[in-house]
């Protein structure tokens, strides 16, 4: 098995250390997926139970600059890893503060296999380069366990808006989440997008108008959308949620000032969808509670 | 709550109670903020305890909070602050609510300018508040808050005309650098007032005995306006006293003011930009039998 990542944009480093960060503060383990094509991050809503379930694709070969990976033979092109984000996340900690020639990211063997985070840091005449290599330590997990971290089969959203900023959204929720332990999301074809929770306390319901409509999907075959069909004025959805995992997915996002959207399938789930740019993209689904 | 009216004929809203009062053909009480700021600022400062009770008047609305009849602190907002304001003339209204949940209401859109308008329509209806942020999200919040009927408050008052009145009136920041600066583990605080020297003194008294003081001339900058006739010298809780400062760090002008029952009124205005005026007044009660 091999693995081997390496970074020399600037930006791009700051993105996948901001990708990491996010996904600390979601899970102590999170498993990588490593394709031919495609790096994953996922997060298993088992692991943690307040976390709901996230993952972060990137495509290879538009965000690397070199990539290459072999799998355990032809048939099994993967490798799969455990490994606590946090410990990734400080060990790329330097991306931050200054400029930073290159990144290496490599699977290797040290007595147990590590993911060796290999950073070179530029000085001012360009001689006494600054090298720094962190090792990451990983599980390995075996092919066996594979199946549990497949990617999970998601349904088409009848409806995607582009969320309001997300900053807002953020107080919106975090303050909600005091009051009641469910939200329900609203939304429907003319662009409008409520957010609603209900106590005996108090009804708080919060309304957005003129969000863009990114996708609509009539589904023929659904019955269970009764009443709230795909009628002539157009069609709406609504999922009830857990207010906490929602909190703990908009307060773990390190990324600011980019556009979220936002897929509801009708009592099923609604999916968070962020792309920071092209190739990377963080999905988020939330699954509907019963009341 | 006209938005949120259309939701419930959706079946997402549960509780009609919450969003109409169809019996009550007219609205009591209404009333529009500009910006909140101010008054979530306020209401956050005296947020010590659950339950507030609401006393709406033809001159403003004054929120009051109570703990355990030992200390009764209010925010008095005037009819001016408001850019639309109706009550019926000749009458209170007043009605109970849960404090928190009105502060959390209000800190939906937290830090961000936004308007409120109040509604009211009598007893036994929920108190409605509608946020509207003005900026790139076009969003409204429809709060409806349950109300309780309402417990009478102590009426708290301050012998004025007594000989043993006296009134002093302290700049806001500068008491609460005093109070930042004394003994806050103590368990007792004495205030005392006299026409003669030391005019001014706090005094912390902790349980092991130990003091601290401080005293202010009546000739120093901090002091506006000073009128003592008597020498006026009670103790207090400082758990009681503590209450206070968060609303201290919030005013410009502070009126300190006793009479012989010992009993503490603090007045004070809170700092504002424009001419309308927010008031935050506190009667603490004192601790007798003590030599």
């Amino acid at each position: 098995m091999k693995f081997r990542a390496v970074l020399h944009d600037q930006q791009l480093m700051r993105e996948f250390l901001n990708a990491v960060l996010t996904l600390s503060k979601l899970t102590k383990e999170c498993v990588m997926n490593i394709s031919a094509d495609k790096l994953i991050f996922i997060i298993n809503e088992e692991s943690s139970s307040s976390a709901p379930l996230v993952w972060a694709e990137i495509k290879s070969n538009i965000y690397f600059d070199t990539y290459t990976m072999e799998g355990v033979d032809a048939e099994h092109a993967n490798i799969y890893l455990a490994f606590n984000p946090a410990n990734l996340a400080r060990s790329l900690a330097v991306i931050s503060r200054g400029s930073v020639t290159y990144v290496k990211i490599k699977l290797t063997n040290k007595q147990f296999p590590c993911l060796t985070v290999d950073i070179q840091l530029p000085s001012a005449n360009n001689v006494q380069n600054r090298q720094i290599v962190h090792d990451v330590p990983v599980d390995m997990i075996p092919r066996r366990d594979w199946g549990a971290y497949k990617m999970p089969h998601v349904p088409e959203s009848q409806i995607v808006l582009t969320m309001p900023s997300l900053r807002f959204l953020r107080n919106l929720i975090d303050k909600i989440k005091n009051l009641s332990p469910s939200i329900t999301f609203y939304a429907n074809t003319n662009g409008e997008l409520s957010i609603v929770a209900e106590t005996d306390q108090a009804t708080v319901a919060s309304h957005y108008r003129n969000l863009e409509v990114k996708k609509v999907h009539y589904d023929e075959n659904s019955e269970n959308c009764g009443n709230r069909a795909n009628t002539e004025k157009g069609m709406e959805v609504a999922c009830l949620v857990d207010c906490k995992k929602t909190a703990v997915f908009l307060s773990a996002l390190q990324i600011n000032n980019l556009v979220m959207s936002c897929g509801i399938v009708q009592d099923h789930l609604i999916q968070m969808e962020l792309e920071i740019r092209l190739g990377m993209v963080l999905h988020c689904i939330i699954p509907a509670v019963c009341v | 709550m006209h938005n949120s009216k259309i939701l419930y004929h959706k079946g997402l809203l549960r509780n009609w109670k919450m969003l109409t009062q169809s019996q009550y053909s007219q609205i009591k009480f209404v009333a529009k903020l500009e910006n909140i700021k101010g008054f979530f600022g306020s209401l956050k400062a005296i947020n010590f305890d659950e339950t507030g009770t609401f006393q709406i008047s033809d001159s403003g609305v004054r929120v009051i909070v109570e703990n355990s009849k030992f200390v009764q602190a209010s925010v008095y907002v005037t009819k001016e602050c408001f850019s639309e304001y109706h009550v019926p003339p000749d009458e209170t209204i007043q009605f109970y609510v849960n404090l928190n949940v009105v502060t959390e209401c209000l800190g939906i859109f937290s830090g961000v300018e936004c308007s409120m308008k109040m509604i009211y329509k009598g007893a036994g209806c929920p108190l409605v508040l509608v946020l509207e942020h003005h900026g790139e999200d076009d969003v409204v919040t429809e709060c409806s808050i349950k109300t309780k009927n309402h417990e009478e408050p102590l009426d708290y008052s301050l012998d004025e005309d007594g000989p043993s009145y006296n009134a002093i009136i302290i700049r806001g920041p500068d008491l609460a650098n005093i109070f930042n600066e004394i003994d806050r583990t103590a368990e007792e605080l004495e205030f005392l007032l006299s026409p003669k020297e030391p005019f001014f003194r706090i005094t912390t008294i902790g349980v092991i005995q130990s003091e601290t003081q401080v005293e202010v001339a009546k000739t120093s900058d901090m002091i506006t306006t000073f009128r003592c006739k008597e020498t006026t010298s009670m103790r207090y809780k400082m758990s009681h006293i503590k209450l206070a400062f968060k609303a201290l760090l919030l005013s410009s002008k502070v009126a300190i003011r006793t009479d012989s029952s010992g009993l503490l009124g603090l007045q004070l205005i809170i700092q504002s930009d424009d001419e309308a005026q927010i008031y935050i007044e506190f009667f603490i009660t004192p601790l007798v039998n003590y030599d």
